[in-house]
């Protein structure tokens, strides 16, 4: 019981905390159906229309999508220049090197005879 | 749960999160699914990783004030920061999800923005993670020493001892 409490305790934290830096990051503007950025048309008053005739145009004279460099595994984020194995390299080299220059520092510090000692 | 095991288990929690961590950086690695999935699993971990080391957050907490320089404040720091980041990277996720959450039947706009902000966190998570380990070094690898590789060469000795008694004979 303690514990789910608890749990629910971090949970509610995050909850909040998360909510808050959601509604802090603005939102993304209204995207067409064609994927022209302006509001999008809803109705059939003029002006609606007119946003829609504006989005045909503006989709037709736009360039044309650059193709994009896969490495064929659907991964879908970079460009797929760097595999994943040299990325999961890159990320366990980062993360050691921190934590070696971390715990050789905090090693130093408590070794350090105090002033005074 | 006895302290032993309490240390044993803690020590493959975090031995799991860490995995779990490093593969999650690399979604080139692994794909956007279990890039996604892996990651809410990930975020279950880090809260039973907190609720382990509940009474120590607390404890921490209601001294924060109290002693100025102590190397449990440069911990408490450590840990805020990267639990903030780690909430930044689960939330800027959520809102560029791909996978997860219109599996769920949620649809969130995408936003450049949010990517931005998940790429930026995660590096900072990279180095703040470095940071949070390299503090806890020495427990690691007490404790690795104590339940990973030790348990290994008993086994390796009783195996040569084994050997020797039956040569003996």
């Amino acid at each position: 019981m303690k514990t789910l409490a608890r749990a629910a305790c971090i949970l509610a934290v995050a909850c909040i905390l998360g909510f808050g830096i959601y509604a802090i990051v603005p939102r993304p503007a209204a995207v067409a159906p064609d994927g022209v950025s302006g509001a999008a048309p809803t109705g059939n008053s003029a002006s609606a229309n007119g946003a829609v005739g504006n989005a045909e145009r503006q989709s037709n004279t736009a360039t044309p999508p650059r193709p994009v460099r896969g490495n064929g595994n659907g991964a879908g984020h970079g460009n797929g220049s760097v595999s994943g194995i040299v990325s999961l390299a890159v990320t366990l080299a980062v993360f050691l090197f921190v934590y070696v220059v971390v715990a050789f520092l905090s090693a130093f510090i408590r070794r350090r005879p105090k002033l005074g000692a | 749960m006895s302290g032993r095991n309490k240390t044993r288990t803690n020590l493959f929690l975090d031995i799991a999160i860490f995995l779990a961590f490093v593969l999650v950086l690399t979604p080139r690695a692994t794909g956007v699914a279990i890039h996604e999935w892996l990651s809410i699993a990930f975020a279950a971990c880090i809260v039973v990783h907190l609720l382990f080391h509940w009474e120590w957050i607390i404890a921490v907490a209601s001294k924060l004030f109290t002693r100025i320089f102590h190397e449990s404040r440069l911990d408490f720091a450590v840990d805020l920061l990267l639990f903030l980041d780690v909430l930044l990277i689960m939330v800027s996720g959520l809102a560029i999800s791909k996978v997860a959450l219109p599996t769920l039947g949620i649809q969130i706009p995408f936003s450049v923005v949010w990517k931005q902000i998940h790429g930026i966190s995660a590096k900072v998570a990279l180095v703040l993670a470095g940071i949070h380990c390299g503090l806890h070094a020495k427990w690691i690898g007490y404790n690795a020493k104590k339940y990973l590789l030790e348990p290994f060469v008993r086994l390796f000795r009783r195996r040569t001892d084994g050997n020797a008694i039956s040569e003996v004979k």
